[in-house]
């Protein structure tokens, strides 16, 4: 059993360069997510979704492989201040792959992940003299 | 449901031995730490922290029984995380039905 995981497959009636724009720019997936996205969508860099019931979830962009991959690792936000519940880290990849007749396959598999640490590793010039 | 509670469940879940005192309680009903570790392959203080790790996710009560507390399977928690789980795949569905529309429009 894993418990964690949720996948999903489907076939659509639309090329890779067609769908590709729909899961990696902010109004490709405004259009049928749910929500208002801003995603920057570049390894490192953010994705935020405001959902239609006021809650939002806040992520980092972690591959960008165009036109076939996109991970990014989210959390969900509700309530504020005293209030705010902080939803469980999830990771999510959405793959494409071309089929015949114009054709693609989107696989999204959403996954639960421990957010990264801090994004970026920062090299000071002593570390890099010291080797 | 909040994500913490979810959280506590699969972590609770996670464990292959706590599993076993799932299913041990489960299928033979309430029983004693001493039964427990009888019929697991771990020692009687093992069988006790996995007890603990599940009673912290409300997967399972003690009764207050003295030296021979009984303890057994409250599956409420278990429930609500299967509801999560659904619900989850559930926006995934109507999501990728829109997606579906979009680029086929």
């Amino acid at each position: 059993m894993e418990p964690e995981r949720f996948g999903r497959s489907m076939r659509v009636a639309a090329p890779l360069a067609r769908v590709w724009p729909a899961i990696s720019t902010s109004d490709g997936l405004e259009a049928w997510l749910g929500g208002e996205v801003e995603i920057d969508a570049r390894p490192g860099r953010s994705v935020l979704v405001r959902w239609p019931d006021g809650s939002t979830s806040r992520g980092l962009v972690e591959r960008v492989e165009p036109p076939h991959r996109i991970v990014f690792r989210w959390r969900r936000l509700e309530g504020a201040g005293l209030g705010l519940q902080v939803g469980e880290p999830t990771r999510v990849e959405i793959s494409l792959t071309a089929e015949t007749g114009d054709a693609s396959r989107i696989e999204i598999v959403e996954s639960a992940a421990p957010m990264p640490a801090a994004p970026v590793a920062v090299v000071s010039k002593d570390d890099r003299g010291a080797a | 449901m909040t994500g913490e509670r979810v959280d506590r469940v699969f972590s609770a879940l996670s464990d292959p031995t706590r599993r076993a005192v799932i299913t041990c309680l489960s299928t033979g009903g309430p029983t004693t730490l001493a039964r427990l570790a009888e019929e697991l392959p771990v020692t009687r203080q093992a069988v006790a922290k996995h007890l603990a790790a599940l009673e912290q996710a409300g997967l399972v009560s003690a009764s207050a029984g003295g030296r021979s507390r009984t303890y057994r399977l409250t599956p409420g928690p278990l429930s609500e995380a299967m509801v999560w789980m659904v619900e989850v795949g559930g926006d995934w569905d109507s999501r990728l039905e829109s997606l579906r529309r979009y680029v086929e429009r």
